[in-house]
C-alpha cells in the first residue's frame, strides 16, 4: 500500500482511488478497534457493526468536509469511534430496559463466572459502562477521549470543534457527573 | 480529578483483547475497505446530483425572476426592442387628426409621432375622430373637436406618459400598466392617474362658467387629484366634476362628445351675476392663463374649430375683460363672428371694440366691417 500523508490520503478518497479504501482502514483500524472495545467492552457480535458504522460515519464526515485538518486523522478518528459507540452504549441500555433476553445475560455474569474478583471487576466495568450511557453525551464524549484514548485538551477541542476552555468544562463536569452517578445506589436505567 | 473517579475509567483501559486469526482479520479488512470505497462513491455521487440540483433551482428561480421581470415590463420595454419603438409616443390607429408644432398643423401621418422632440399637440376639427395609441399599448380616442398635448417621460422604473387635454374629451383603455409605468391625464385644474382602466376625461368650456373637467370610469379604477389638492379614487361607473355645481348625479352616459354649447348656455347664470362670484384660482400666472387662452382659440381657429375658437375668445373676454390680451382677443372676436355668418353681431363686436379702442390698432378694420354690414358686401 502506499505510504500517504493524511492529505494524500484524502486527497485520494475525494478522487475515487480505489486504493484509498484499504489505506483509510489500515490507517485507522487500530484507533477505531480500541476506542470501541473500550467503551463498549465485550467483544460481542455487534462489535464488528461498530467497527464498520465508525468507518461508515468516517467516510460520511470526510464526504461532508467535516474534517478541518485541526488535528490528525487518527485523533479525528478515535472522536467518530468515540460517538458510536457512546450511542451504542445508549441504544444496549434501551434495549435492557426492553428486556432484552440476550443483553440481560450480561448483567448476570455470575452465571458465566466462578471467581468473586473477577465478577466484581466485571461488574464495576459495567457499571462505569452504564452509568457513560446514562450521561450526558458530550461530557461523556470528552471524558472517554481524555481518560481512556489519552488525548489533551487542545487536541480534543480540535476535534470536536470547540474551545479549549469548553472542553475543560465538559470534562470537569462529566468528572463530577460520573463521580455523583458512581456514588449513587445503581439502578437499571431509570435515574438519570 | 478524584481518584475514585479517574480509576474505573482507567479500568477501561486494562484488560487483554482477543486478537482476530489472520483470515478472519483479512476478511474483515476487505470487507470494509470495500465499503469504504463503495459508500465513498455513492456519497460522492449524491454530493455530486445535489449540486446539480441546486444550481438546476438556481437556474430556474433565475430565470422565473426574468420572465416575471419581463412580463412585468410588457412587451414594449423588451431590452431587444429598438429604442425609437419605446419612444415612438403615438400612433394613428384611425381617424383623422392634425398635429401642430411650433404653430404649425400638419395632418398626422399613419407612422409612429416621436414624443422626444417636444410636446406635440394633437388636434381634431369639428368633423374629425382619431383613435391612436400610445407606447404603452394605450387606446386613446379623441373626439372631435379637441386638442391635447401629449408628453412622455422615461423614469428609472419605467416610464411617465401624460395626455394634457386642453379642449375636448378623450376616452381611454389602458392596459395593466404594473410598476413600470404611470398614465395620467392632466386638465387646467384636474389631474387623473389611471390605474388600468378605461375611462374618458372631458374638459368642458361653457362661458360664461369656468371651465372644469368631467371624468367617468368605465373599467378599474383611476386616481383624480383636483387643482386644490383634493384626491379621490373614482370606481367603475362613477363619475366626478372638478365644478361641483355642474356635476350631474352619478351614474351619467359616457361623455364622448361635448353637447352643443349653445344648449346649455340658456340654463347658465347670467354674465353679470358670474362676474360677481370669485373666479376659480389659476395655477399658473394670470398673464400664462390669458396666453394660453388666446393661444388655444388660435389654434382652434386654424383648426377649423371657429365655434370652439368663439368660446375660448369670450371665455378670456369674461375673466380679463381689462387686460392687455383683451385688445387682440376683441379683434378676433368680431372676424370670427363675420366668418361664422354671424353678421349682426360681428358688426355689434366691431363697434364695441371701436367704443373701447377708438386709437386702436384695428379700427380702420373694424370700421369697414361695420361698413361692409351696412352695405351688405365684404370687409
Amino acid at each position: 500500500m502506499p505510504d500517504w500523508t493524511d492529505l494524500e490520503l484524502l486527497s485520494a478518497l475525494a478522487a475515487q482511488d480505489p486504493r484509498a479504501g484499504l489505506a483509510l482502514y489500515d490507517r485507522l483500524i487500530r484507533i477505531v478497534e480500541w476506542t470501541i472495545s473500550r467503551v463498549v467492552g465485550q467483544r460481542g457480535p455487534e462489535h464488528e457493526d461498530l467497527v464498520q458504522s465508525a468507518f461508515e460515519q468516517i467516510v460520511a464526515s470526510l464526504q461532508r468536509r467535516r474534517y478541518a485538518h485541526e488535528c490528525s486523522l487518527t485523533s479525528w478518528a478515535s472522536a467518530i469511534s468515540c460517538h458510536v459507540a457512546l450511542n451504542a452504549l445508549r441504544a444496549r441500555r434501551r434495549q435492557r430496559l426492553l428486556g432484552s433476553p440476550s443483553l440481560r445475560r450480561d448483567l448476570q455474569p455470575a452465571a458465566r463466572s466462578d471467581l468473586e474478583n473477577q465478577l466484581a471487576a466485571r461488574q464495576a466495568l459495567e457499571r462505569i459502562r452504564s452509568e457513560l450511557s446514562r450521561m450526558n453525551h458530550a461530557r461523556a464524549e470528552v471524558l472517554v477521549l481524555h481518560e481512556v484514548n489519552g488525548m489533551d485538551l487542545a487536541e480534543i477541542a480540535g476535534v470536536l470543534g470547540i474551545s479549549v476552555a469548553a472542553a475543560q468544562s465538559r470534562l470537569t463536569r462529566g468528572r463530577r457527573e460520573l463521580l455523583q452517578r458512581l456514588d449513587s445506589p445503581a439502578t437499571e436505567g431509570g435515574a438519570t | 480529578m478524584s481518584p475514585r473517579a479517574q480509576s474505573p475509567l482507567r479500568e477501561l483501559c486494562r484488560g487483554v483483547w482477543p486478537v482476530q486469526n489472520a483470515d478472519t482479520e483479512q476478511r474483515r479488512r476487505e470487507h470494509i475497505a470495500a465499503r469504504i470505497v463503495a459508500l465513498n462513491g455513492e456519497l460522492a455521487r449524491r454530493s455530486q446530483r445535489r449540486r446539480q440540483g441546486w444550481w438546476l433551482a438556481a437556474a430556474a428561480l433565475i430565470g422565473s425572476a426574468c420572465l416575471l421581470w419581463l412580463l412585468e415590463r410588457g412587451p414594449n420595454d423588451t431590452p431587444g426592442a429598438a429604442p425609437g419603438a419605446a419612444l415612438a409616443g403615438v400612433r394613428l390607429v384611425a381617424g383623422e387628426a392634425s398635429v401642430s408644432r411650433a404653430g404649425v398643423l400638419a395632418p398626422l401621418g399613419a407612422g409612429p409621432l416621436d414624443l422626444s422632440a417636444g410636446e406635440p399637440i394633437l388636434v381634431t376639427r369639428a368633423d374629425q375622430q382619431a383613435e391612436l395609441r400610445l407606447s404603452s399599448d394605450t387606446d386613446l380616442q379623441l373626439a372631435a373637436a379637441s386638442e391635447i398635448a401629449l408628453e412622455r417621460h422615461e423614469t428609472p422604473r419605467g416610464f411617465e406618459e401624460r395626455v394634457r387635454l386642453r379642449a375636448g374629451s378623450v376616452a381611454l383603455r389602458v392596459p395593466k400598466l404594473g410598476q413600470r409605468g404611470k398614465l395620467a391625464v392632466e386638465t387646467a385644474d384636474s389631474w387623473v392617474e389611471v390605474h388600468g382602466t378605461q375611462f374618458s376625461v372631458r374638459w368642458v368650456e361653457r362661458a360664461p362658467l369656468a371651465p372644469f373637467t368631467e371624468v367617468q370610469v368605465k373599467e378599474g379604477k383611476v386616481l383624480v387629484r383636483s387643482r386644490d389638492g383634493q384626491s379621490r379614487f373614482l370606481g367603475a361607473g362613477e363619475h366626478w366634476s372638478s365644478n361641483t355645481a355642474a356635476a350631474p348625479p352619478a351614474p351619467v352616459a359616457t361623455p364622448t362628445a361635448p353637447p352643443p354649447a349653445a344648449a346649455t348656455k340658456a340654463k347658465l347664470p347670467r354674465a353679470s351675476a358670474r362676474a360677481a362670484e370669485p373666479l376659480p384660482a389659476l395655477a399658473a400666472s394670470e398673464l400664462a392663463a390669458q396666453n394660453r387662452l388666446l393661444e388655444g382659440a388660435e389654434l382652434a381657429r386654424k383648426s377649423g374649430m371657429p365655434a370652439l375658437a368663439l368660446e375660448r375668445l369670450d371665455t378670456l373676454l369674461e375673466r380679463y375683460p381689462e387686460a392687455e390680451l383683451a385688445h387682440n382677443a376683441r379683434v378676433q372676436r368680431f372676424r370670427l363672428l363675420w366668418s361664422l355668418e354671424r353678421k349682426p353681431e360681428a358688426i355689434d363686436a366691431a363697434r364695441q371694440y371701436l367704443e373701447r379702442y377708438p386709437e386702436g390698432f384695428a379700427r380702420e378694420e373694424a370700421q369697414r366691417y361695420i361698413a361692409a354690414g351696412t352695405a351688405g358686401a365684404p370687409p
